[in-house]
């Protein structure tokens, strides 16, 4: 049985975290906290979870449509004349995580994952050309997307606190839906902060606001 | 090639594989490729909002950083 590790600021978030990645609903994880970091005077605590990914939950995909989605991104990535193992990391609930090693790495990730954003377009494009019940691609590279989720974990405590100091909002950049909501669902347990998305498209603004008490 | 390499995508994204052609047009410093596919498979190629197109324009650009040359993706219908 294997198992995978999330982290986040609380049993919760981590929870949270674990549920939207694994596609699985909260409630239906088998986990166990792996280690607990309180929270200092100037560090936030942390959370690590350790979820079973079992073989009870595998399945649900067609092995077929996997190893040819697979097949077709080890095929892009050869094609782009790049060496590079691209390898299932899990395929259960309605997603497929593939894992790519190479030593391009650079080139295949793009600045700010934007390469590996497109890989996964096209991967999720021909997924569903195969099957009709919503599967979902998430490609990864040296473990790129743990990481970058991570950073603007880190980055979204950052900005709430700046915001909470200086009273006034704040426009972040653009970013992709995933990153977005990761955002709003990292702020929600703050009662005096608030989240909203500004623009139009793929590539929206998130805004941060200072929420006085007195309204709330 | 930059050729096998959209000649590939497009072929696994449209429905029909037979109508996928790629005509290379190799300047000095860039080259265009011109795609065409069935009347029927252009949106599978393009996508909502251009989703398809800019994704397989990011792989070429990625594909093309190491041989330092610039490659542009025209869809034709």
């Amino acid at each position: 049985m294997a198992m995978k590790i999330f982290t986040g600021v609380s049993e919760g978030e981590a929870v949270k975290i674990a549920s939207l990645e694994l596609g699985i609903p909260a409630e239906n994880l088998k986990y166990e906290v792996v280690d607990v970091k309180k929270k200092g005077l100037f560090s936030k605590g942390e959370v690590r979870i350790g979820v079973e990914v079992a073989g009870d939950v595998a399945g649900d995909i067609d092995e077929t449509v996997v190893s040819k989605v697979q097949e077709f991104i080890s095929n892009v990535v050869d094609k782009m004349e790049l060496d590079g193992k691209v390898s299932i990391s899990s395929a259960m609930g309605n997603k497929i995580c593939l894992a790519i090693e190479s030593e391009d790495s650079r080139i295949l990730i793009g600045k700010k994952g934007k390469t590996l954003d497109a890989l996964q377009v096209l991967a999720n494009s021909v997924a569903q050309n195969l099957s009709q019940n919503g599967v979902r691609t998430i490609i990864d590279c040296e473990n790129y997307r743990q990481r970058r989720q991570e950073k603007i974990l880190d980055f979204a405590e950052q900005v709430a606190d700046t915001v909470r100091r200086t009273r006034s909002s704040r426009l972040l950049e653009p970013m992709n839906p995933y990153e977005r909501r990761l955002i709003h669902t990292a702020l929600t347990r703050y009662s005096d902060i608030e989240t909203v998305s500004e623009g139009e498209g793929l590539y929206k603004q998130v805004r941060v606001r200072y929420r006085s008490r007195d309204y709330s | 090639m930059e050729k096998d390499l959209v000649e590939f995508i497009a072929k696994a994204l449209v429905d029909d594989p037979n109508g996928v052609a790629v005509n290379v047009i190799e300047g000095e410093k860039s080259t265009i490729l011109e795609l065409k596919v069935s009347d029927d498979d252009i949106g599978k190629v393009i996508g909502k909002h251009g989703r398809i197109a800019k994704a397989i324009r990011t792989i070429l650009s990625a594909a093309a950083t190491k041989k330092d040359k610039r490659v542009v993706l025209e869809i034709l219908d």
